[in-house]
């Protein structure tokens, strides 16, 4: 009887805990789970406009890291439950079709956020997307570091983190769109890519690279289609390879993109602005109930950040917000 | 007869096949890739080598006492956290930062024993709820974002270099040795085979089997969480995501290198070797440039090839004995 009494006193802090109910609710739905370090900034700049704007949010995280039906499960959840407001990340082109429209249906508007389906508005009936272009981004990182391929062959490693998820997919898709480009361009060069999983974790992504790098000594540039092969400075320290020696090319900013492009061995990153992904569809949202505006589509994801660059970003990346 | 009796003591080894296919995979790639076998590609595997073969040797320790633990990989990143924000945030002296972040570790084993021995509840399920658990004190207790690495933390005792190895290979050695006289020549590591073996026939021994097993498990988380700490050492990093996913890895290690699901077999040497062919296994597909979206299935393809050489050989040894027993 003493475990249910705490549990019940337990129960009574928490629902005097809850805030006095706000004028609307709305959720953000993700695929992932709450370890995954890029989304606590998209929290961030959820949990920052539902303070300002007063309104009741909740950042939905997936128990298990990209379970897309639990995600579709919670989905319907909501929908059923009447909510104000969904912005959630579509990473599979079909699966949330029909609950998507449910909720458009009922009255719900429906943001997608960080990743959007592969088709956009012609895939699904979301109203507007609020994220980078996946694959023009990979495509711009490839050309953006391709101005530092030194002269002669060129041999590059592309590091699917997830095959198969679409945003990874996207990201090297438009890397080697670019590959495939400038090899038409330079017909002089031998020019040759592999793509490897690179993985979701810092450390076997940069065993990896570092494995391949070792065994295939004439590659030039190795190219992320997320941040967890900033792993691989470690060992290519290890491996005698000197700053600037391999060129490496990534997404997103975090502490340890940070720190290896302060010893050289990461040299261009590209900021997706998580802080927006969170904030914007909250506001959209809150506008379209409140004032009866439209939602409209913003691209997030178009800021190069280099070395030179490192000082100023990091005190964003302190406070959270970048 | 002595021959036989050689071939049948090699035979019944538990980690005799992981073995067995390490050395035939190292003598293939050797011949098909002349830059698998050289130092450079070695001094690669051995950097992350012993965070994951401390896992395993844990995991391994615990599966011969007939028990599971699946929060490993959250508790490979607790640990860190929480010595990296005594260390940054409280200004606590590393030593003791480490100490109390392997405390917490010791403490989920714990918790982790007690769920599943008093309340009688599998340790898969009691443990797979662990895992929500701590990865999510991993988030919470760091707000997301877990401080950085001080520039100036003393790490060279820990994952500096020795020439082409990292210290961290010695500790390894070290902790192994120590784990392997414990299973084979200290009355614990009969009391840990007799439970995993028969837990009921072990009581009847009287063997505490209770805390025989609260002790493997509690090895076993702070072996995840000192792994955790050695990696974030090495990569000066320390992110929530830290681990997620290694607690399969290291079953799968376990078992390649000879620990039965069963419980009661098992051993420290056969974790090593484990451990080792599937960093090998992964080195050999990056060397071998076989396509992403092929990864996963090659490396699946290879665990099951190897667990099932361990079920033949183990086969083979038992007839090698029937035959002589008749």
């Amino acid at each position: 009887m003493k475990i249910f009494k705490i549990l019940a006193l337990l129960l009574t802090v928490v629902l005097i805990s809850v805030p006095a109910s706000a004028k609307y609710k709305f959720s953000l739905l993700t695929q992932v789970d709450t370890s995954n370090t890029f989304w606590q900034g998209i929290k961030r700049g959820m949990d920052d406009a539902c303070d300002t704007l007063q309104v009741d949010c909740q950042l939905v995280f997936n128990q298990e890291n990209g379970n897309l039906q639990m995600q579709l499960t919670n989905l319907e959840a909501l929908v059923e439950q009447g909510i104000d407001g969904i912005s959630l990340v579509i990473v599979e082109d079909n699966m949330f079709d029909e609950a998507v429209q449910n909720a458009i249906d009922a009255g719900i508007p429906v943001i997608t956020t960080n990743v959007d389906d592969s088709e956009g508005a012609e895939g699904n009936a979301r109203l507007a997307f609020v994220g980078q272009d996946l694959f023009q981004a990979g495509y711009e990182l490839g050309k953006e570091l391709s101005k530092s391929f030194p002269d002669g062959d060129t041999h590059v490693l592309l590091g699917l983190s997830a095959p198969g998820q679409s945003w990874a997919e996207a990201r090297i898709g438009g890397v080697r769109k670019f590959m495939e480009e400038y090899k038409a361009a330079n017909p002089g060069k031998k020019v040759t890519w592999d793509t490897i999983d690179s993985g979701l974790d810092t450390s076997v992504t940069g065993q990896r690279i570092c494995a391949y790098v070792q065994g295939h000594p004439e590659t030039t540039a190795y190219f992320d289609a997320g941040f967890w092969g900033a792993g691989a400075g470690n060992c290519l320290r290890d491996l005698g390879y000197k700053p600037n020696e391999l060129l490496m090319g990534m997404f997103d900013l975090v502490d340890i993109v940070m720190d290896e492009m302060d010893e050289g061995y990461v040299h261009l990153t590209i900021d997706q602005q998580p802080y927006l992904q969170g904030y914007l569809p909250i506001l959209q949202m809150y506008l379209m109930k409140e004032f009866g505006l439209s939602a409209w589509d913003v691209n997030t994801g178009k800021a190069f950040v280099y070395p030179s660059d490192v000082a100023d970003v990091r005190k964003y990346i302190e406070m959270g917000v970048r | 007869m002595f021959n036989k009796n050689k071939i049948k003591s090699l035979l019944s080894r538990p980690e005799f096949s992981a073995l067995a296919i390490f050395i035939f995979l190292i003598i293939v790639f050797t011949f098909l890739n002349d830059r698998f076998l050289n130092s450079r590609n070695f001094m690669v595997i051995l950097s992350t080598y012993p965070e994951l073969a401390l896992v395993a040797l844990g995991i391994t320790i615990l599966m011969i006492s007939g028990e599971f633990d699946l929060s490993v990989g959250s508790v490979f990143a607790v640990s860190p956290i929480i010595t990296m924000i005594l260390i940054a945030d409280y200004e606590v002296h590393y030593v003791v930062s480490i100490l109390l972040g392997l405390l917490a570790a010791a403490f989920i084993g714990f918790v982790n024993a007690i769920v599943t021995i008093k309340f009688k509840i599998p340790s898969f399920i009691a443990t797979l709820g662990m895992l929500f658990m701590a990865r999510s004190i991993a988030v919470v207790i760091s707000g997301g974002f877990p401080p950085s690495v001080p520039k100036d933390l003393p790490t060279d005792w820990l994952v500096g270099r020795v020439d082409m190895l990292r210290v961290s290979i010695f500790w390894l050695i070290g902790i192994a040795l120590i784990c392997n006289y414990m299973l084979k020549k200290t009355n614990f590591g009969s009391w840990i085979y007799a439970t995993g073996e028969n837990q009921e026939a072990a009581k009847d021994l009287g063997i505490n089997t209770f805390r025989v097993k609260t002790t493997c498990f509690m090895i076993c988380s702070v072996l995840a969480g000192f792994a955790g700490i050695i990696q974030s050492f090495r990569i000066k990093t320390v992110i929530t995501s830290l681990g997620q996913g290694l607690e399969l890895q290291a079953i799968a290690s376990a078992v390649v290198g000879g620990a039965s699901l069963m419980g009661g077999i098992g051993s420290a040497f056969g974790a090593l070797i484990g451990t080792f062919l599937l960093s090998i296994i992964d080195n050999i597909l990056i060397l071998s440039r076989i396509d992403g979206n092929w990864f996963k299935f090659a490396v699946g393809a290879l665990i099951v090839i190897a667990v099932i050489l361990n079920t033949l050989t183990k086969n083979s040894a038992d007839k090698i004995r029937l035959k002589d027993d008749d």
